[in-house]
């Protein structure tokens, strides 16, 4: 304690002359003056209430609106979605997980941005149960009916339950190959490196050659692998294309 | 050791004190017997940690503002009235050093310093006397302030707890330890 002072034996004062000094008036009349602080005072609350209230109307009163307007702009982009849906045109698929395609294309539509004209992102919630209504290739190998009779559950093209991603060696070597629903894979074209360049080429049949599949082991290993231009035949023996794939060996 | 009769009162007392608080807490007027019992108990406390005499009756009167103003928060707890106001006074003592740059003062008497020194054990000469004042210089606030109330202003262990707001056990362990840390710097 530095900043203080030690006096010894100072002065006592009298009992009398204390009392003396006491003055409960003046105490009395200090605590009657007292001013309440201000936040207990009505002119406090006269505007802050005000205030408050309107707030609280004008927040009542805009909420209806705010969700009228949400509700609207959810509608909107149902309408855009559901059109979009009836036009789809498949050429190529994105690459890209499935489950992230959906958010993807809602975005793009609710952004405004320019959807490429080559590259459609399809709505794709499980790749074993999925509806198109029209498959359009560019060779236009085959051109599939709008009519509601010809509409067929078809799946998209697989190995292994493997669209796209990460796919084992094992499952590229698999004999079951390529499948894809109802459809019966014929043929496709497989984009691979060698070991010296890349190397396309076109396959017939639903499984990829072994000495391909050696050569993905070997210089492919988590890099891309394409597998484009697939063509089957559906059950009612009409052939369909359909869309690419995009795996890394692993 | 004295005990102060002021502070200590039967039950009877306490709540004929009881009495007299209700009856304030509707008519502030009513206050004046309470305002004369504890002036002089009030001011001896706050006057005891100033130099300035006017400043310990401003400061005492100020006490007084306060606990009439802020009665209707008062709740019996057993306790005297008194260690109530003594917070109060505590309160305002530290506002008084801080706003009015007050200097906080300790008062002994010599008789009080030579107890001390023969509780040391010590030769009860004048240098042991500077020793012991520059001692109670280096000694945190806690500890004088709890020094200051046992063995200065004799106040029995249940009435440093009522006003530091601790239990009278553990007034008595810490003033023990306090008085034991005066001890080491003395002996050093």
């Amino acid at each position: 304690m530095k900043n203080q002072k030690i006096l010894v034996d100072r002065e006592p004062l009298s009992k009398e002359f204390i009392q003396s000094k006491q003055d409960f008036e003046n105490v009395l009349s200090h605590v009657k003056n007292l001013k309440p602080p201000v936040w207990k005072t009505p002119w406090f609350y006269g505007p802050v209430g005000l205030a408050v209230v309107a707030v609280t109307l004008s927040s009542v009163k805009l909420q209806p609106v705010i969700a009228k307007t949400a509700l609207e702009t959810d509608n909107q982009y149902e309408k855009v979605i559901s059109i979009e849906n009836r036009k789809i045109e498949v050429e190529t698929i994105a690459i890209s997980s499935p489950t992230k395609l959906i958010e993807n294309s809602v975005r793009e539509k609710k952004s405004h941005k320019k959807v490429p004209t080559k590259i459609t992102e399809v709505k794709i919630e499980n790749i074993e149960d999925i509806e198109l209504e029209k498959v359009i290739n560019d060779n236009d190998v085959v051109d599939i009916s709008t009519s509601s009779e010809s509409k067929k559950k078809i799946s998209f093209p697989n190995i292994n339950g493997t669209y796209t991603g990460e796919v084992s060696i094992e499952s590229l070597r698999s004999p079951k190959g390529i499948t894809c629903g109802n459809v019966k894979v014929k043929s496709f074209t497989i984009q691979y490196y060698n070991g010296r360049k890349e190397i396309v080429r076109d396959v017939q049949g639903n499984t990829i050659p072994t000495d391909v599949c050696d050569l993905l082991e070997k210089y492919n290993w988590g890099s891309n692998l394409f597998i484009t231009n697939i063509k089957g035949v559906n059950e009612n023996g009409k052939a369909v294309s359909l869309p690419s794939m995009n795996l890394i060996p692993h | 050791m004295a005990v102060n009769p002021v502070y200590h009162q039967t039950k009877d007392r306490l709540l004929d004190e009881m009495t007299l608080i209700s009856s304030a807490k509707k008519d502030p007027e009513r206050f004046g017997p309470l305002y004369k019992k504890y002036h002089e108990q009030i001011f001896r406390y706050v006057y005891q940690r100033m130099d300035d005499q006017e400043l310990a009756f401003d400061v005492t009167s100020q006490v007084f503002i306060k606990a009439l103003s802020n009665l209707h928060k008062y709740e019996y707890r057993g306790v005297p009235f008194s260690s109530w106001l003594y917070r109060i006074a505590k309160s305002e003592l530290y506002q008084a050093f801080r706003d009015r740059k007050a200097r906080k003062t300790v008062n002994v008497e010599n008789m009080h310093v030579f107890e001390m020194i023969e509780e040391f054990e010590e030769d009860d000469s004048y240098d042991n006397k500077n020793k012991l004042l520059l001692c109670l210089k280096q000694l945190n606030e806690k500890d004088l302030q709890i020094l200051e109330l046992r063995y200065f202003e004799k106040r029995s262990y249940k009435e440093i707890g009522e006003i530091l707001e601790i239990t009278e056990n553990n007034a008595k362990v810490k003033s023990f330890r306090a008085l034991e840390k005066l001890k080491k710097l003395f002996v050093k």
